[in-house]
């Protein structure tokens, strides 16, 4: 009669803590978008390779001011088919001298694009000044 | 008498079938101007004159800043509102492409300041045309766009002074 009893409890014990993991949910923590990445590399050399990774891209410029540091231009995207609008901003570090920080924020007819556009131009970045 | 009836039928008939064909061919499409410069990635794009943003636009000062903090200020927050089609940092113009394209001029005084405007004050007529679905949101829904431009010259002044005075804090930019 007691073991007959004690397996209830412990069924009603495993429904319970079924019941409560469902209420548990992994809280979504908001994080910064990577948009920006320091390169020790001077301003013009900076500036250049923002230019050849747009052609390598078959990108056309619409916007480039230097005294800005401002690059916009256009790619279509590979997957979508879409044309996405690539801003580019260069500005010099004031954490690490020397060093310049560039942003990227992509835009697509339907507003900011996010994914691995970012990743290739600063993949592409990266190789260009390296070499 | 009967084949009085048969041929009026057949002419009807063949009036009701021409008459379909004839719908198509007198549709247009009627592109908008902001179209036909998304299409042209903003290739003759006119920039309004200084004197005509001052005239149109709303004001804000930025006391205790330099020209250059607010300038690069003024950047951040207008890639996040849209395309940036043109800039100048020596005539102190720049124009954003959003939902509602935004035009702006930077003043060189004691202590800075920005006019800002809606682009659709200097270009009225052209974009009340009929836009395809498939395009940007600055370009469709241009009717409602006219109301919110008042608006969106306030929040972007807001996101402007927390831009300046916060220096590189990008609080929009979470996903």
């Amino acid at each position: 009669m007691n073991i007959t009893k004690k397996y209830i409890h412990l069924f009603i014990f495993c429904i319970f803590c079924s019941a409560l993991s469902g209420c548990a949910t992994v809280p979504s923590v908001a994080r910064p978008l990577e948009i920006q990445h320091t390169y020790s590399a001077s301003f013009d050399k900076t500036w250049d390779a923002v230019l050849e990774a747009a052609r390598a891209s078959q990108g056309k410029i619409v916007v480039e001011d230097k005294a800005s540091g401002l690059i916009v231009y256009s790619v279509l995207d590979k997957g979508s088919k879409a044309k996405i609008y690539m801003q580019v901003l260069i500005k010099p570090s004031v954490a690490d001298k020397g060093s310049n920080l560039v942003y990227i924020f992509p835009h697509d007819p339907k507003g900011y694009c996010s994914g691995s556009i970012q990743d290739e131009f600063f993949k592409d970045l990266k190789k260009i000044l390296e070499s | 008498m009967i084949s009085r009836e048969i041929f009026s039928s057949i002419l009807v008939l063949s009036l009701i079938s021409c008459s379909g064909c004839a719908t198509t061919k007198a549709r247009t499409e009627v592109k908008s101007e902001m179209v036909r410069l998304y299409e042209k990635d903003f290739e003759g794009l006119k920039v309004p004159d200084a004197e005509k943003i001052k005239e149109a636009g709303l004001y804000k000062s930025f006391p205790y800043t330099s020209y250059d903090d607010v300038w690069n200020a003024a950047i951040i927050v207008l890639i996040q509102h849209g395309i940036i089609t043109h800039i100048s940092k020596d005539s102190g113009i720049m124009i954003g492409i959003g939902d509602p394209p935004l035009v702006l001029f930077m003043q060189r005084d004691r202590e800075p300041g920005v006019y800002l405007s809606s682009l659709y004050s200097f270009y009225p007529k052209k974009l009340y045309k009929i836009v395809p679905e498939d395009m940007p949101d600055f370009a469709r829904n241009v009717t409602a766009n006219l109301g919110k431009s008042a608006n969106a010259c306030a929040i972007f002044f807001d996101k402007l002074a927390t831009q300046v005075y916060t220096k590189d804090k990008w609080k929009y930019l979470y996903k």
